[in-house]
């Protein structure tokens, strides 16, 4: 029963490379590797912990994890495991984080991300493909999450009626969130004109909607709360974190993740013991702006159907009941697969978030709506 | 040297088990594995039934019939060699025996919904391959066009 684990885990330590700087500087070559080391680094020194102390290693879209170990200096970890570089993942890898230490399995866990995917050319599509799939769905001109989103989108318009510019409040809120982020890669405020006459990429998405394509790094530090307890910041505590899936060939889900979130909602809310009315902001995987319509409704902040009307600004923004993407979410501050929304939601916990900090905020919930939905109730609270 | 070859469009990358789908194509046959054991009809192929896990099965023809589940406009240029074709639909389909597969449908944007009904037809792409495409199905479920 993961109420079990309720108290048992807290982040002590959030580094990330600063993806402003780094945008500005598009011809270094900078690998995977590189940007993780700088973020773990950024991470260990603001934990306040020593290297020795830690003794488990999880990397996430890094290639080779022995050879991350050795570029960490870590050589004699005891727990040890590396994710792919989907998005999802980031989420899974808090989860399992949190349950090395519960379990005792570790003390504590070093969680690294690096991604060069500006200087490495990425462009999130037209690949050779993983699965049999990919290559039946290659020959049609068919690739790219963005478009598998896309067509999500386009069913939820016609089941629910939505008008297209719809999704505008979304992406015009994370970019009016960057612009108080002095890290944050696109700061220009954007309107509805600026929106709508943008190019689409895969219509009904148009250019605002997609996350950016950036390098950086990102570390976390996990421990348990005794050892959490005596370090210079205050914790960060995991009050709940839970998954389910909607896993098939395909990134497209039937009813746009609503029934793995819903899952992951009645569990989450109950092992954190908090309601949704007590969470003070959101941090939403937002690789394409419909996700966060999509988690808005499977974890039951409005109806089914809704969340394109709900989510207005007076909601939404940083002044409204319930900010979202504080930092400025994939599409404005950094596309870090969510790790970056991770280090939001700890820094919002913390208070350290300047001119966008979240008044009072005590709880903070990440979600991620995808093939695998992950989601965490952060808090100041065990 | 300057290259004067034009981009090369995506084409299958066939396994072992994907032949016999494409000679179907070839010959204006959708054919998919229609599971011996519990009779669950399958794509892409392979080889064990993703719902009992049986490895009985035969390849039969299909209605060729679906519905759009959905579908979007590609805007960007993702493969260099269907550059000349953009904008272009990719729609989702759902094969009224069950299967879902990606596909383009033949007819103009303004004529693409949710859940029209679309029938296959096969587009010679290359010496070696014929690829099942969709078109808006007219008649209604009585066979009336």
């Amino acid at each position: 029963m993961t109420a079990a684990l309720r108290g048992k885990a807290a982040i002590v330590g959030v580094g990330t490379t600063p993806f402003a700087e780094l945008y500005k500087i598009p011809e270094n070559p900078r690998s995977a590797y590189d940007l993780a080391v700088d973020a773990f680094g950024r991470a260990l020194a603001d934990s306040g912990l020593e290297k020795s102390d830690i003794d488990g290693l999880l990397c996430a879209r890094i290639p080779a994890y022995a050879h991350m170990a050795d570029l960490l200096g870590l050589r004699h970890v005891n727990f040890v495991n590396s994710f792919d570089g989907s998005g999802r993942m980031s989420g899974v890898a808090l989860e399992v984080a949190v349950m090395a230490v519960a379990s005792g399995l570790a003390n504590t866990v070093a969680l690294v991300y690096g991604n060069n995917g500006r200087s490495a050319g990425a462009r999130y599509g037209g690949g050779e493909g993983v699965t049999p799939t990919d290559s039946y769905d290659a020959v049609y001109g068919m690739t790219s999450p963005g478009a598998y989103v896309g067509m999500m989108y386009q069913r939820y318009m016609h089941e629910f009626h939505v008008p297209d510019g719809a999704l505008a409040p979304l992406a015009i809120n994370n970019r009016a969130n960057a612009v108080l982020n002095p890290d944050a890669v696109m700061r220009s405020p954007i309107d509805i004109d600026t929106y709508m006459s943008a190019r689409f990429i895969a219509e009904p998405l148009r250019l605002f909607d997609y996350c950016l394509i950036n390098d950086g790094g990102v570390a976390l530090i996990v421990t348990t709360p005794d050892r959490a307890r005596d370090l210079a910041k205050p914790p960060v505590y995991v009050r709940a974190t839970a998954a389910s899936s909607d896993l098939s060939n395909f990134y497209t889900s039937p009813d746009y993740f609503y029934t793995a979130c819903n899952s992951v909602s009645r569990r989450l809310f109950t092992d954190a013991g908090v309601a949704r009315e007590d969470v003070r902001c959101l941090q939403v995987y937002d690789n394409f702006t419909p996700t966060i319509l999509f988690a808005l409704e499977g974890f039951g902040y409005c109806e089914r159907g809704q969340a394109w009307a709900w989510a207005a600004p007076e909601r939404i923004s940083l002044q409204g009941e319930l900010p979202v993407n504080t930092g400025g979410g994939h599409t404005s501050e950094s596309y870090m697969q969510g790790w970056a929304l991770h280090a939001e939601a700890v820094r919002q916990v913390r208070g350290e978030c300047g001119p966008r900090q979240v008044p009072d905020c005590d709880v903070v919930q990440y979600i991620c709506p995808s093939p695998i939905v992950t989601s965490h109730i952060l808090a100041t609270e065990p | 040297m300057i290259s004067n070859e034009r981009p090369q469009r995506p084409l299958p990358r066939p396994r072992p088990i994907d032949r016999e789908y494409w000679e179907g194509c070839l010959t204006d046959e959708l054919r998919l594995q229609h599971c011996g054991a519990c009779g669950t009809w399958r794509f892409p192929p392979e080889p064990l039934c993703p719902k009992c896990l049986s490895a009985d099965y035969r390849w039969e023809r299909s209605s060729g019939k679906g519905t759009v589940w959905s579908w979007i406009v590609m805007h960007r240029n993702y493969f260099p060699g269907l550059a000349d074709l953009l904008p272009y639909n990719v729609a989702l389909i759902r094969l009224d025996e069950g299967p879902t597969m990606i596909a383009n449908v033949d007819c103009p944007r303004d004529q693409l919904s949710c859940d029209m009904p679309v029938a296959v037809f096969f587009e010679r792409i290359s010496d070696d391959y014929a690829l099942p495409r969709f078109r808006p199905a007219t008649s209604d479920a009585m066979g009336n066009s």
